[in-house]
């Protein structure tokens, strides 16, 4: 409930600054869903390891991810992680654009950007595993973690 | 010797190989590259990325070569099943068992498929994965789900395994080898 209002408040205000510049942007083309997305600050980098110019996301817990770390979130079940592909499918982002669920994705990432480059994209899968691991459980309980249900 | 048995094997093989080609289709991260591997090597891999476009895998089961087409099941690459799969011995679709809020989405990309006359006829062999996890569906409960006592146009077969566990997979190696041979 608490994370409904939060989103309702946080919608105003993005879609007040966002809506000119991106309503002449034509969201179903996928080079425009992920220049939007990285526009928001904290999305150059994939939020599990570090590596530059993330092409995945984790749609509940509202991050950008990269490939590599993607399968390990794709790995936990979608009860956890709801993974796609910022240029591969379509239809998600139409619906999440209208939702004014875009913003949040940035801003998650934000919110713990403090602790997250402890994995670089440079380490083993299991050690990315482990950190995803650890930080799924704190992202599901975060107050930015939305969890809408999008198919 | 070596060649004289290599010959003999090519000889064989030409009167007993038999060739299938099949098709893997379903949503993302369903398991179908899992599937293959677990198929091909009998092992499951954790460190698993998203199909993207499609991997080719041949694998030897007996006196049959399987022609493994796995496609990358993003919405982008749906629009390119129907052209991998006409022409091939089945098809196989395979649908996250645990993930129930993609089952009706995992439905009508099926039913799209299969409306397309260029596949008419070819089997279809319908696998939810995933039955390791708790709250996977049933096998009934899956089949209602997904519709399929509604295609009456090809032969339909439905089982629920675990690529991790390795559930079932013998079965579905089982149906796959039966079909190369009622094809040839």
């Amino acid at each position: 409930m608490s994370n409904n209002t939060y989103a309702g408040s946080l919608n105003v205000q993005g879609s007040v600054n966002d809506e000119n510049a991106l309503a002449s942007v034509r969201i179903n083309q996928p080079d425009c869903v992920s220049k939007i997305l990285r526009e928001f600050p904290g999305n150059d980098k994939c939020s599990g390891c570090g590596a530059s110019e993330p092409d995945w996301a984790s749609l509940n817990l509202g991050i950008l991810i990269c490939i590599e770390c993607s399968g390990i979130h794709r790995n936990l079940g979608v009860h956890i992680s709801k993974v796609r592909s910022i240029l591969l499918d379509v239809r998600v982002w139409e619906l999440a654009y209208h939702l004014g669920s875009i913003p949040h994705i940035g801003l998650t990432n934000v919110d713990t950007i403090q602790s997250a480059y402890k994995t670089c994209p440079k380490d083993a899968f299991h050690e990315k595993e482990k950190y995803i691991l650890a930080k799924a459980d704190e992202q599901v309980n975060s107050p930015f973690a939305l969890g809408f249900q999008i198919g | 010797m070596g060649l004289w048995d290599a010959l003999l094997n090519w000889l064989r093989s030409l009167f007993f190989q038999q060739e299938m080609e099949l098709s893997l289709i379903g949503l993302q991260n369903a398991g179908k590259t899992s599937l293959v591997n677990v198929i091909a090597t009998g092992g499951y891999s954790e460190d698993m990325i998203p199909t993207v476009g499609f991997n080719m895998r041949k694998v030897t089961k007996g006196n049959v070569t399987i022609k493994l087409w796995d496609l990358g099941g993003q919405p982008r690459f749906r629009s390119m099943w129907e052209r991998y799969c006409r022409a091939v011995s089945a098809i196989v679709y395979v649908v996250d068992a645990a993930d129930h809020d993609n089952v009706s989405i995992s439905r009508s990309e099926i039913h799209d498929l299969l409306s397309k006359p260029s596949l008419s006829g070819i089997p279809l062999l319908v696998l939810g994965n995933k039955i390791d996890k708790p709250g996977a569906l049933s096998k009934q409960a899956l089949t209602d789900q997904m519709d399929l006592k509604s295609i009456t146009d090809r032969e339909v077969c439905c089982y629920m395994i675990s690529c991790k566990n390795s559930t079932n997979i013998d079965s579905v190696i089982d149906w796959l080898v039966k079909h190369s041979k009622s094809k040839s």
